[in-house]
């Protein structure tokens, strides 16, 4: 099983994460992205997998809204029809590339994590250890400055940016610059 | 006067008014540049105008028909669509609401296609908040802590790409899933997690998971 939620619909820069590791699942997850907001989520696998669900399994009161379907059918049009994919995959390779630029010139960010518009930012402290508070710092900040990120990891050690797949280069350019003035700012 | 739970604080201070974009709007008029998205949600952004016009028809023809009572044509064309972007081989679908549910979804059919009650996740995984989806997820314990007993047959196994620092230092081993492969029905695995790099190592560790003999 791959649980496609977060990494699907072009957030990675391909359309799937699992491409960037030849994964071929028998059972995938997929939602997020599907529908631009709307929430609809769901599996899919082969028919012969799916005829093993147990009747009563399945179903829902709320399950597969016609305005999120609507929603979703939509959104899928505009990934094709605006070279989404192709975008997360150029924003995200200028993204990460800025970030580990600015990574460069503060000790405490040690490394620029993942892949296409799915970036997180790691703070180490001064023995090595992850810095939550640094990253917690930086996230404040930045929203100060408008700039809305979010940050995750087992001692909140990072700040991820992962901006909707419709992102142009300009506003790429002015969120890394908001984000060295934060970083200026607070290390 | 009801309140928020105290567990729902915001991260940031916006209130938000619109969204356009990769921005959102407040009520005084400032706009921030939303680089968490919904936390990855608006994928064409917010407000994309040919999504609003595609909700906005539906919402004033039909807004719910529940779908193991009757069928609706957004279902059938959404179904349609995702035929044309799915993975090969995987043409059967079902719906649900979130993430959590898909999680719980999957985790249910593996266990009933195979006969098998055991899951091996790999460490670090988040795959949601409902039990089985909490029982599964290893990415922080303040996901897991306090509601025990948690779901039975999970079976963690060491990524690869853990982290070098801190307490989970050491953890660079191949994933043992043989130890538990007779009664394991299934792999859970996120092709990349938010805080993870890929890396050669990481995709050549993907690629030696095999099925069970
Ligand atoms: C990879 C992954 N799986 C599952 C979930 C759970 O989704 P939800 O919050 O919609 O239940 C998330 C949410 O962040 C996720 O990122």
């Amino acid at each position: 099983m791959v649980d496609e939620v977060q990494t699907g619909f072009g957030r990675t820069g391909a359309f799937w994460g699992q491409e960037h590791f030849g994964l071929t699942p028998d059972i995938q997850m997929f939602a997020k992205g599907i529908a631009s907001g709307f929430p609809i989520s769901g599996i899919a696998a082969s028919e012969a997998v799916m005829s093993k669900a147990w009747p009563g399994s399945q179903g829902g009161t709320y399950r597969a809204n016609a305005v999120a379907c609507a929603a979703a059918v939509a959104t899928l049009e505009v990934i094709q029809e605006e070279g989404l994919v192709a975008n997360a995959a150029a924003r995200g390779a200028q993204l990460k590339a800025g970030l580990e630029e600015i990574a460069e010139k503060f000790d405490a960010v040690t490394a620029v994590h993942g892949l296409g518009l799915m970036l997180a930012v790691e703070f180490t402290d001064k023995d090595g250890e992850p810095d939550g508070a640094a990253a917690s710092r930086a996230h404040q900040h930045a929203a100060k400055n408008g700039l809305l990120l979010l940050t995750n990891g087992m001692h909140g050690q990072n700040v991820r940016f992962i901006p909707a797949l419709v992102v142009s280069e300009d506003e790429v350019n002015h969120a890394l610059s908001l984000w060295e003035e934060t970083l200026s700012a607070v290390l | 006067m009801a309140q928020l739970s105290p567990q729902l604080k915001q991260a940031t201070p916006v209130v938000a008014d619109r969204g356009e974009g990769v921005w959102i709007y407040d009520e005084a008029g400032n706009k921030h540049l939303d680089f968490t998205a919904g936390i990855g949600v608006t994928s064409t952004g917010h407000c994309h105008p040919k999504v609003v016009a595609a909700a906005q028809e539906q919402v004033g023809s039909l807004i719910h028909g529940q779908y193991t009572t009757i069928m609706h044509k957004p279902l059938q064309r959404l179904t349609a669509a995702l035929g044309e972007v799915l993975p090969a081989g995987l043409d059967s679908i079902f719906f649900s609401n979130s993430g959590s549910e898909a999680a719980e979804a999957a985790l249910r059919l593996a266990r009933q296609a195979t006969g098998r009650p055991n899951i091996v996740v790999f460490q670090g995984g988040f795959h949601g908040r409902t039990v089985g989806a909490a029982s599964m997820t290893t990415s922080g314990t303040k996901f897991k802590a306090g509601f025990s007993p948690l779901m039975p047959g999970v079976v963690v196994s060491p990524s690869r790409t853990l982290p070098t620092t801190g307490t989970t230092a050491g953890t660079r081993s191949r994933p043992r899933t043989s130890r538990c492969a007779s009664w394991t029905s299934s792999c859970r695995l996120s092709p990349t997690r938010p805080t993870r790099p890929r890396s050669s190592s990481s995709r050549c560790w993907v690629r030696r998971l095999r099925p069970r003999q």
